[in-house]
This record gives C-alpha cells, sequence and structure tokens, in this order.
C-alpha cells in the first residue's frame, strides 16, 4: 500500500502568507518531516498562494522553481505539479513547457478564486489543451461561488475526457454539487483536502463509491493525521477500499507503477531506520 | 447627478463570462452610452482584469496600461471625468509607484481595490498600509467591490476604523448583503455606501437607517444599464433634498468639488 | 403579454412588511398595473412568525385561492408546501388542485430546509405535479439546500415535469446555466436582484425559451426587474416576448390570443 497525499504545498510563498499556516512546509526538510510522521509516501506538491507584498512571484516561476531545485533529491517523495495563471496567456503556457521539459513536473494545479477566472472560463482552454497533451492530471481549487463551483467542472470533464480531474476540499461547502458532477463524469474525483467533514467524505463513498475519492491533506495549513483518520475511521469501509483512497487511485492517474512505489517503500522505511 | 463608480479602458475589450454590457472603453463611448441621462460627471477607473480573449493577450495584472487610459480620457475631459488610480496590492512597492504616478502625474483623486478580482485580504493592514498612508495624506477616498465572500463589507471595517480619515466606499453596498454593509457603516463614520446594482428596496432601507448623507450613487457602467441605474435611485421613495446629497453633495463634499451650475 | 412568475401575497406581510404592500390582492394588482404587467404567478412567502405562523401554509394557501377567484384574469394561483410533511404536504397539494385551482406549485429548499435531489422526499410531489401539469418553481441560489446543481437529479428523473430555478441561482449563475443546458426541463427565472450582466450571460447560453422573468414582489419593484430585460442591449424582439410572458404562458397552457383582455 503506498500513501500519496494529492493536495501538498511547499516553498518561500507560505512564509509569505499574513496568517502564517499551522505547520511549516517552507523547505524540503520541513515537508519531508510531516510527510514522515503522517506516513505520507509520495506527495503531490505545488506552489501555494502568493499573497504578494514583500515576496513577489505573481507569475509563480520562482515557486515552480523552488519546487524542482528542492525536491531534485527526493524524486521519490515528491511529484512536482505546475502552478500557472490562466490569466496571464502565453506565459502561462510557456510556464507549463518549463515545468514539463525542464523540470519533469507530473501534473497541475489551478486556483479559480485567487487567479480570478471562471472554472470554466475562456483562458482556461489553452491551459487544458496542453495539459491534455502532457497527459496531467488537473487539480482545481473548488468550493466557492462563483468562480470554483464544482458545477463548473461538468463541462471540462466532458470536453476533456483524457484529463483526470480533481476537485479541490470536496469543493467544501459543495460537496454535494461536487457528487453530482461525479456521478454523471467518471474522469471526475473529489479529493479531501482542507476541512472535509467525516459527513461529507461518507456522502461521497455512499454516491459514488471509494473509486472516485482521492486523499489529499492541504498541508501545511491543515495537519494530515487530521485528514487521513476521517478517512480511517468510516465505518463499513475495507482495507482494500482504503488503500485505493489513501494512494491507489492516486498511484494508477500518476502512472506510478508497481516497481516505482517498491522504490518509494524501501525509501521511505530506510528513511525512517 | 455624479456617477461614483464607472469604468473605463482597454480592458474591457476582454470577453470573460459576465463581461461588459457596453462599450465604455473611451470617453466618446462613454458619452455615448450616458447621453440624455442627467450624469455630468463621472468617475472612471479600471475595470478588473481578467486575462486576455482569445487571440489576443492583454496583460495588465499591475494596471499600470489601465490606469494610463483613464488618465488620457480625464486629461482630454477634466470637466466630465475624474480618475481614480486601480492597483493590486500583491505588487507590493509597484502597487505603491503606481498609486503615486497616478495621484501626482494623472492628478487622480481616489483609490479602487477589488479583493476578489485581485485576491488579498483587505484585513491585512500591513499589505495595504502603505497604500492606505497614501490616500489619507490627500484625503483621497477608496471605493471598494463589496458582496458575498470574500468581499463582505464587514471586512473593511478594519482598514476604515485605522484610517478615520479616509472616506471608504463600498461599493454596491454589499449586494445581497446589505446587513453586513449597514451595520459597517453604522461603526464607522467614514464609511459610506454606494448605490450601483443594488435592489430598490435595499436602497430605501439603506437610507433609513444609515441616513442619505452616507449614501452615494454610482452606476457600475457598462456593466449595468444605466437608464435602469439612473432611474431607480428616484423611484425608492426619497426626497429631492435626499436624491440631491445621493447623486452629487455627498460625493462633491468628499472630492472637495465645486459643483457646476445645477443645470437640470 | 407579461407574465410574472414570481411574486408573493398574504396575511404574513401583515406582520412582516415588504418594500411594497401586499396582503391583500388589491394591492397586487396595484403593483401589476403600474408596471404593465398581465397576469402574475402568486403564493405564498415564508412564514417568519412570531405573529404569524403557518406552518404547513394552509392559512396562506386559502389567501391565494381566495385572491386568485377575486381576479381569475390577472392572478394564477400556486401552492406551496413544506415537503417534509410528507402525506399533509400531498393533501395539501390535492386541496389546491381539487378545491383552489391552482396551476402550479411554490418550493422553498431553504426555508422549509429540504434537498431538491432528496428523491425519496420529492419523489411524490414530483409525480403528483406531472399528473397537475404544475411547474415547480424552486428558490435557489444559497448554500446549503439550493445550489442550481442540486436541481439536476430530480430534473433528469422527472423529464415531464418542468422546473424554475428561480432569482438566475442568484450567485451561482454559471451553475443555473450548466443544468439549464443540461436539461430541458430546468427554466431559470430572473426575480429578486439578477443583474442585468446575469441575464445577459444566461441569453447568451441557453435557449430563450428556457428563460422566464419573475419579479419577487412585493419584495422588490417589478419595473427594475423589467427594464433590466426590455433594455437588454441587443435583446431581439423575439426574445424579449419570450422571457416576458410568452414562455410562462407555454408552461401554464394559456392561449395568448385568448387572455389579453
Amino acid at each position: 500500500m503506498i500513501v500519496v497525499d494529492a493536495h501538498v504545498h511547499m516553498g518561500p510563498g507560505l512564509a509569505n502568507h499574513a496568517a502564517p499556516p499551522l505547520l511549516k512546509a517552507e523547505t524540503v526538510e520541513q515537508t519531508l518531516e510531516i510527510f514522515d510522521r503522517s506516513g505520507i509516501d509520495v506527495g503531490c506538491t505545488f506552489a501555494p498562494l502568493i499573497e504578494g507584498g514583500d515576496f513577489e512571484d505573481y507569475e509563480y516561476e520562482r515557486s515552480n522553481r523552488f519546487i524542482y531545485d528542492a525536491a531534485k533529491r527526493h524524486a521519490d517523495r515528491f511529484i512536482g505539479y505546475c502552478r500557472v495563471n490562466p490569466n496571464l496567456g502565453q506565459q502561462a503556457l510557456d510556464e507549463m513547457r518549463r515545468c514539463k521539459e525542464e523540470y519533469g513536473f507530473r501534473g497541475l494545479k489551478l486556483h479559480p478564486d485567487w487567479e480570478y477566472f471562471y472554472l470554466n472560463g475562456p483562458t482556461v482552454r489553452p491551459i487544458l489543451d496542453r495539459a491534455a497533451e502532457y497527459g496531467w492530471p488537473v487539480i482545481f481549487h473548488t468550493g466557492y461561488y462563483p468562480l470554483s463551483q464544482p458545477t463548473l467542472a461538468m463541462p471540462l470533464a466532458e470536453a476533456y475526457p483524457t484529463i483526470n480531474f480533481l476537485l479541490a476540499h470536496l469543493s467544501y461547502r459543495h460537496t454535494a454539487d461536487a457528487i453530482v458532477v461525479a456521478e454523471r463524469c467518471k474522469n471526475v474525483y473529489l479529493e479531501t483536502s482542507g476541512n472535509a467533514t467525516a459527513l461529507a467524505i461518507r456522502e461521497v463513498l455512499k454516491s459514488v463509491g471509494p473509486g472516485q475519492l482521492v486523499y489529499g491533506s492541504d498541508l501545511p495549513y491543515t495537519e494530515p493525521d487530521d485528514v487521513m483518520e476521517k478517512i480511517a475511521l468510516q465505518p463499513e469501509l475495507s482495507a482494500d477500499d482504503r488503500a485505493l483512497i489513501l494512494g491507489g487511485t492516486m498511484a494508477r492517474l500518476l502512472g506510478l507503477n508497481a516497481a516505482t512505489r517498491s522504490t518509494v517503500r524501501a525509501a521511505a522505511q530506510g528513511r525512517l531506520s | 447627478m455624479i456617477d461614483a463608480h464607472c469604468h473605463l479602458g482597454p480592458g474591457l475589450r476582454a470577453q470573460p463570462p459576465f463581461g461588459p454590457l457596453f462599450d465604455s472603453e473611451t470617453a466618446e463611448s462613454l458619452f455615448k452610452l450616458i447621453d440624455g441621462l442627467g450624469i455630468e460627471r463621472s468617475i472612471i477607473f479600471a475595470p478588473s482584469w481578467q486575462g486576455g480573449r482569445a487571440g489576443e493577450d492583454f496583460v495588465d495584472p499591475s494596471y499600470e496600461r489601465a490606469n494610463e487610459a483613464v488618465a488620457a480620457a480625464t486629461a482630454a475631459h477634466p470637466d466630465r471625468l475624474i480618475g481614480f488610480a486601480r492597483v493590486n496590492p500583491k505588487f507590493g512597492s509597484g502597487a505603491v509607484r503606481e498609486l503615486r504616478r497616478c495621484f501626482e502625474d494623472y492628478g487622480f483623486r481616489g483609490l479602487k481595490l477589488d479583493n476578489e478580482a485581485d485576491a488579498f485580504h483587505p484585513t491585512d493592514l500591513r499589505l495595504l498600509a502603505p497604500l492606505a498612508e497614501l490616500c489619507e495624506a490627500r484625503t483621497a477616498p477608496i471605493i471598494v467591490h463589496t458582496g458575498f465572500h470574500p468581499c463582505e463589507p464587514l471586512i473593511f471595517l478594519p482598514l476604515a476604523q485605522k484610517y478615520p480619515d479616509i472616506p471608504v466606499i463600498l461599493g454596491h453596498m454589499g449586494g445581497r448583503i446589505l446587513i453586513d454593509a449597514v451595520i459597517t457603516a453604522q461603526h464607522a463614520p467614514n464609511v459610506f455606501l454606494e448605490t450601483s446594482g443594488q435592489m430598490p428596496g435595499y436602497i430605501a432601507r439603506a437610507a433609513k437607517a444609515v441616513g442619505a448623507d452616507r449614501i452615494i450613487f454610482g452606476t457600475d457602467i457598462p456593466f449595468n444599464i444605466p437608464a435602469v441605474e439612473t432611474k431607480r435611485i428616484r423611484s425608492v421613495g426619497l426626497s429631492e433634498a435626499d436624491i440631491e446629497k445621493i447623486t452629487v453633495g455627498n460625493i462633491s463634499k468628499l472630492l472637495g468639488l465645486t459643483q457646476p451650475a445645477m443645470a437640470r | 403579454m407579461i407574465i410574472d412568475a414570481h411574486s408573493h401575497m398574504g396575511p404574513a406581510f401583515e406582520s412582516r412588511k415588504p418594500y411594497l404592500p401586499g396582503v391583500h390582492p388589491d394591492e397586487i394588482i396595484e403593483i401589476l398595473d403600474a408596471a404593465d404587467i398581465d397576469m402574475t404567478c402568486l403564493f405564498a412567502p415564508a412564514w417568519e412568525g412570531p405573529e404569524f405562523i403557518d406552518t404547513e401554509y394552509l392559512v396562506a394557501n386559502r389567501a391565494i385561492a381566495d385572491a386568485s377567484k377575486m381576479y381569475p384574469d390577472r392572478i394564477i394561483g400556486y401552492s406551496r408546501v413544506d415537503p417534509n410533511r410528507r402525506q399533509r404536504a400531498l393533501d395539501e397539494l390535492r386541496r389546491g388542485h381539487d378545491e383552489y385551482g391552482f396551476r402550479g406549485l411554490k418550493l422553498h429548499p431553504l426555508w422549509e430546509h429540504f434537498l431538491p435531489n432528496n428523491l425519496k422526499l420529492m419523489g411524490p410531489i414530483a409525480e403528483l405535479c406531472e399528473e397537475y401539469r404544475w411547474p415547480i418553481i424552486f428558490h435557489a441560489g444559497y448554500y446549503p439546500t439550493c445550489e442550481p446543481a442540486l436541481f439536476i437529479p430530480l430534473a433528469e428523473r422527472y423529464p415531464e415535469v418542468n422546473f424554475i430555478v428561480a432569482h438566475l441561482g442568484y450567485a451561482h449563475v454559471a451553475d443555473s446555466i450548466i443544468a439549464a443546458q443540461l436539461c430541458r426541463n430546468i427554466y431559470l427565472e430572473t426575480s429578486g436582484n439578477s443583474t442585468a450582466g446575469a441575464i445577459n450571460e444566461v441569453l447568451k447560453h441557453v435557449d430563450a425559451r428556457q428563460i422566464l422573468y419573475g419579479s419577487d414582489l412585493p419584495f422588490t419593484d417589478p419595473n427594475d426587474v423589467q427594464s433590466k430585460i426590455t433594455l437588454l442591449p441587443g435583446i431581439r424582439e423575439e426574445t424579449r416576448r419570450l422571457v416576458l410572458g410568452g414562455n410562462m404562458a407555454r408552461l401554464l397552457g394559456i392561449d395568448e390570443k385568448v387572455a389579453v383582455p
């Protein structure tokens, strides 16, 4: 069994937040400490949102590069995701290419609220065209009207059947909407990070089943153990289904094969012993 | 009438969802749009930057190009157009530089902020301090977009209370959550409620709750229908004297405008 | 002809005064006349207490029935019930159909606190409305119980019932658009404070035959909402006609040529 955290932030942008996050994940060492403590084998890792002021990285180039540089020596623990602002047009496309060709990143994070675009808005399409070309899963922050309502993912999921979409945070308060989408689109996965309640997780399990539920923590804003417990302690959840949710599905979406998995496990064990 | 909430500039060319209804890219197009409605002066500022239309990359997240366009319009029509700056506080010293340019070079009279579009926390007074200090020195008003989260009116209260000399104008007076806007206005005498897009009943309620002295008329051109906005303020049961304050007097006092002949 | 898809009247307004008066049918007619509205779909407002308590809308529905008898050519009476009452709600629906001559149903998932996609709860009601050929208008647009996406499963399960999503789904207009594109039996209605921009956006992406003018009177001035439609830049005459009344007439089986006095 491999534990893959689908929603990890790391980097200097975290130091710049007006309200400091719960844990520290500015450096690789700090982030690995959280991973090891919580039993996370691999983290899908991307830039935190940029609050600006002293730390200037509006285009996310510094933050993306940081993840590449820092995580190079721990490629078995970090799967780098690209983060861009689709409104920046060509710059965003160029940054995606750099992330793929130079950094070897394997996925894309988009935040409709912070970067101010409708989840299914016109600036997103060229970005998704490229993500489809790269075979990247795309994780959207979701859960706030009017820009990141999960409903808006439905036309995208239909238009891009080869892209695996992850709707983060179980869409917060709008889990019910997210379920409507996931029921109709098999390439949509609901991801638990943030403040997913045990009740919301259960609703997803009841309606869509474990195959479209994916564990993510939102660290360092949230304590990963907290989220993992809400999954692990779900009544009537088989060990197999739990393994799917905690990492099996994500490993499949990222093409982490058995060989990679055993390498990861060995490395993780080596680290712990 | 003075319209305290009007957008102008090339940023309007982008066609995001819920984009502009009309053309107010230039002074000429704006004047055509408001012809016959009795709007003598408009406070104009940049629309939110939302990326480029497909095939046209208009990249201006720092609003420098947008402010430049507003400045050109106000320079050509100083009798009818008053410019407010628009900056994205996330750009730190760059935003301060741009605001200074707007005040000193362009002669702008206030600042527009939108924390939903430009993604910052209005309660982060550390981020806003250098901008607020520039406004305070000139008693320049700050007009903010308000509505549901993340721009609920109450989150602007710390700013208003820290800088009591800055008039803080709550754009759209909170929309559906008028009640928040009223509570905010009741807690800080420098808070004003702007009318664009608001329901008739809520405007009436606001006037009763905080008084006509604290209400300011705006249209949100080109995102609303101007004739609907101008008609509404006269159809909510307010006295002539109160309508005069709301549509002319209050904003004139804030900006120290000597009113032109009140020709009707 | 202009038909307002969303209006309220009733004794609840005695103790909780809306923007315009709306206790007596004469007051409603006065508002209609001032806005050139030929007919309106009228139903009970939410009861709020403590002076007026009417948890199953029995008193309120009777008032609507009286109003529609007083002005049969102007007022189209709708029932309003609390689905959580189960059989009693169904009984009240039957009474509305058999005794009051009602033509539609208003439901408020937030105020009556139920989920539209709770098909076990909504099923019997939808089936009755299918039998009666009643459209169901839902207050829509607020978490947790009336986001537009939640109407999709219901509309899919009952394709013969017409579901009206009020207020264009308020802040969730983008969701409403997707719901209406997915389900031809979902209609979007403009009442409340729909902005001209939202109306414009909806007309861009949704068939004009699925858009209805509604005002939310007497909570607001129907002229304000109406003018956002009539003055919408570039709106075609045919679209205007459909939205302002043609679609609602079709949903209610009203022959416009006969109805207009």
